[in-house]
């Protein structure tokens, strides 16, 4: 693998830091051949890198004129490595058919700018989640290789003793307008790098931008179709054994003893360990360690969870809503005032299922430790927070600790765990080689940090004049911060529990949002839109309802409500008119469901077209209207949302964890599948700009599609889906 | 010892003859090119061509292709020619990328039996799981490869 990283003229960190100036975000620093401490690529392109000339924190410019962008990103499918490259390209004027990417860790720069600032979710970590990435480094990114184009600018200028301001750059030259000059950045960066480093430097006109705003090839496609990319699975060290698991099946026991003697006894071989809650065994192959792992009969010590069930949880949670101690979070007017004097209402209860994330690449790091530290290789989502729970797992101070991130075979917020990292560290440092440790697609799916099984009690209510007067909903569950970051849950209330429950889709004058928590038999964590699409599908489903209560069009009754969010009913008519809303062909019928994402600028509107075939429904297209600001690369926003849109119908039609005995029933794709070719509709998106600020792409295809395929589905068969999957209801 | 081609070359792996042809040619014969998904021929994230055959290396012991002829993502092409790669990158088809592999080569043993595809056939032709959903772009590039 290419490390991507010049080791002969190498700074230590406290040099770096004290000549990078303390210019927030964009620390420009042309220096002959320098390499950044604990900043390492697990994906730069095989071809050897030339010799750098100058760099900064996000950006490398090499001897033969190419660029790597230093990417502050997972690479997880999502492709903002390619998007923020396009943007650094463009502001300096490189040449974007010599631009790779590198996946970058290790400098305060790559601090997550939306979600990682002082008193911020993630303050200071380096995170790729909440679909942040884009929209928090456009500027920092742009500010970097502005601050690296005045500086090639002015040196050219200097040479040719002209007026800077005449000249520009382009396909990675100064030119000079008047004279014709042109010089490439190469041949220029040494006097560049004499210069101060402006703090303040001129960002290009957007008129000027060649690849900004305009669909662009991701740069990583080509490594992705010869087997190329290195993900974490595909990291091979000297020396290195392969490491199996099995997982405690209930969460609470532990490894009490194992037949032993029995997976030593096949061949390959080399450790077995019974540590914290699973069993381990290293072996020259991942194979022989799992099928030692199958046949070492391990016993597990008695779990109080072994008496939970689907059933059980579910009457935890109903019970949170009938009972008393809910905690308001949001109390608007007077509710029950509202709720006494209208004129239509309706009042449901709703629960969507535990769900996995089934990333394609299953858990995997590799772990070495080494005379001097650690080093860790994984497709990491919060390399920073990743980082600290190897050092502290090892017993390291953290600057022993290098990781480095290699491309994940999907994330969907499943690669900021901690676990699967940790127990990689806890069996290299016993093996004392290094380890790769894969888990099964088994352990993947029964000891995954879930989507959390939520219910709600949800009322709504219109007025006299059709006008939506209150919502009072009451949400019951275990949001995945009360596992993973209980610190964050204040008073109380887990906010990924309680996302997008609010008024902001829809400014009803009376509100009471509440939250009931309860316990789990089963861990929770972040899963693509974390709280936002169950709450969506609860309060567009309850909207759906009140619509058929009061014999109105979905969409009729609610432009009105729309008419302070000029942008959302762009969306709506926009998704209402590419769908023929109203007029639904023969046999088909469509649901609709929109919503306001207010934090990263996303307006979001759904239709899904569905008709009867052998009495289950088939949904035949998919529509989504999207206004989430501008978007830098469109054709990777229209992948994502695509993407989104079969990811959450996967979901929706047929996903859902259970429990029983304590132990997760589903193991494997047979149980837990996943959407094939033969079951996907067209699935049109259509872009609208409602802003020059980056918004969020990655998740926002998600949460309107479950409520709008209820939808869809109650308009043709009058069968209201108040309980995901649908595949339930159809068997 | 279990001898076979692979990408045109001999090799030959001394292994437990289960153990799946999957893990020899990741493990043994350092190929990491196709992907592990499932190990239950599930997903076909595993799946390369023996003797001409698409199949999931996962479920197929190393023991099966002695003597026979392997080919994987790597031994498509050795510059990204072969038309189906070339659709690829043209459609802009992977996201994590990460079923590509296996969906490449379950296309390519496709192709082989239906020159003309129609997008019926390739449903039910391409049973691999892809969890980001190129799905669209899988179908689009396997009919411009078709008839390139
Ligand atoms: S890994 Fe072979 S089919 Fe999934
Ligand atoms: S591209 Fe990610 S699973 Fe297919």
């Amino acid at each position: 693998m290419t490390q991507g990283q010049t080791r002969a003229h190498k700074l230590d960190r406290r040099q770096f830091l004290r000549r990078s100036g303390a210019v927030a975000g964009s620390v420009v620093l042309l220096q002959i051949a320098i390499s950044l401490e604990g900043c390492t690529s697990g994906s730069s392109s095989p071809d050897v890198l030339a010799e750098t000339v100058a760099s900064n924190a996000f950006l490398r410019l090499h001897a033969d004129n190419s660029i790597s962008f230093l990417s502050p990103a997972a690479e997880i499918g999502q492709g903002t490595s390619s998007t923020l490259a396009m943007i650094a390209c463009d502001e300096l004027g490189a040449d974007w058919n010599k631009t790779r990417f590198e996946l970058a860790t290790g400098l305060p720069e790559y601090r997550n700018m939306l979600l990682g600032q002082p008193g911020q979710l993630y303050a200071g970590e380096q995170v790729t989640g909440g679909s942040t990435v884009t929209a928090g480094f456009f500027m920092p990114v742009r500010t970097a290789a502005a601050q690296m184009r005045e500086m090639l600018t002015l040196a050219a200028a200097q040479k040719w003793q002209v007026n800077p301001a005449e000249c520009s750059t382009a396909d990675a030259a100064v030119k000079h307008v008047g004279s014709g000059r042109s010089i490439m950045f190469a041949a220029i960066a040494p006097a560049a790098a004499e210069l101060p480093v402006p703090a303040k430097p001129a960002l290009r006109d957007p008129a000027e931008w060649k690849l900004i705003g305009r669909p662009q090839k991701r740069l990583d496609i080509p490594s992705k179709v010869d087997g190329s990319a290195i993900f974490a699975v595909d990291v091979v060290r000297p020396g290195m054994l392969y490491a199996a698991i099995r997982h405690a099946p209930v969460v609470g026991s532990k490894p009490v003893r194992a037949d032993e003697a029995k997976a030593r006894a096949r061949k390959g071989v080399k450790h077995v360990y019974l540590i914290d809650n699973f069993a381990a065994v290293v072996a020259d192959s991942w194979w022989t360690a799992n099928t030692a792992l199958e046949e070492m009969d391990i016993q597990w010590s008695d779990a109080p969870n072994a008496q939970a069930s689907t059933a059980t949880e579910l009457a935890k949670l109903k019970a949170a809503l009938d009972g008393p101690g809910a905690l308001p979070f949001e109390v608007k007017g007077d509710a029950a005032a509202a709720f006494a004097a209208a004129k239509t209402k309706v009042a449901q209860d709703y629960d969507v299922p535990h769900l996995a994330h089934a990333t394609m690449e299953p858990m995997s790091v590799v772990a070495e430790f080494t005379a001097d530290g650690l080093s860790i290789w994984t497709g990491a989502q919060g390399p920073t927070v990743q980082r600290r729970a190897a050092a502290s797992a090892a017993g390291l101070p953290e600057e022993k600790v290098h990781l480095t991130v290699t491309y994940a075979g999907g994330g969907f917020g499943r690669r900021g765990d901690l676990d699967y990292v940790e127990q990689a560290v806890k069996i290299a440092q016993r093996a004392a080689v290094p380890i790769k440790l894969i888990w099964s697609r088994e352990e993947d799916i029964q000891h995954d940090q879930y989507r959390p099984f939520t219910a709600i009690r949800a009322e709504a209510a219109l007025d006299a004049k059709d006008n939506l007067s209150a919502l009072r909903m009451r949400v019951a569950g275990r949001g995945p911060w009360s596992d993973q970051r209980p610190y964050l849950v204040q008073k109380g209330v887990d906010f990924m529990l309680i996302d997008a429950l609010n008024t902001k889709t829809y400014p009803a004058a009376n509100a009471l949002f509440e939250v009931a928590p309860t316990t789990s038999a089963v861990r929770h964590g972040p899963w693509r839109g974390i709280a936002v699409p169950p709450n969506i599908f609860f309060l567009e489903s309850l909207i759906d309802e009140l619509a058929v209560a009061a014999k109105l069009d979905p969409i009729a009754m609610r432009r009105p409500w729309l008419a302070g969010d000029k942008r959302l009913l762009a969306v709506v008519n926009k998704a209402a008119k590419e769908a023929g809303w109203g007029a639904a062909r023969e046999g088909h019928a469509l649901g609709f469901a929109c919503y306001t994402e207010e934090r990263w600028l996303c307006r979001v509107a759904t239709v899904v077209d569905t008709s009867l075939v052998d009495g289950k429904p088939k949904v035949d297209r998919i529509v989504v209207a999207v206004d989430h600001g501008f978007s830098v690369n469109p054709a990777n926003v229209i992948a994502q949302i695509q993407g989104a849109a079969l990811f959450a119908l996967t979901a929706a039609l047929k996903g859902e964890i259970t429990i029983k005995d304590g132990q997760v029933e589903q193991s494997n794709f047979h149980d837990y599948p996943a959407i094939m070719l033969a079951e996907v509709p067209p699935v049109d998106v259509f872009l609208i700009a409602g802003d020059q600020i980056p918004g969020a792409a990655g998740e926002i295809g998600v949460p309107a599609i479950a409520p709008a395929l209820t939808a869809s589905i109650f308009a043709l068969t009058g069968k209201r889906i108040r309980s995901l999957p649908v595949s339930k209801h159809f068997a | 010892m279990i001898s076979f081609r692979l990408n045109g070359e001999p090799v030959s792996v001394d292994v437990d003859p289960e153990k799946p042809l999957l893990w020899a040619i990741r493990e043994n014969a350092g190929l990491t090119g196709t992907k592990f998904g499932c190990g239950k021929g599930l997903c076909g994230a595993c799946t390369v061509h023996v003797d001409g055959d698409a199949q999931r290396s996962c479920s197929v012991p190393v023991s099966e292709v002695e003597g026979k002829s392997v080919l994987t993502v790597e031994g498509l092409s050795n510059d990204r020619s072969h038309k189906l790669q070339q659709a690829w990158i043209e459609h802009a088809v992977p996201q994590c990328g990460y079923c590509q592999s296996g969906m490449l080569m379950a296309a390519a043993g496709f192709l082989a039996t239906n020159t003309d595809p129609s997008d019926a056939d390739i449903d039910a032709a391409i049973t691999n799981i892809c969890r980001c959903g190129t799905y669209h772009r899988i179908r689009a590039a396997i009919k411009a490869a078709a008839t390139a």
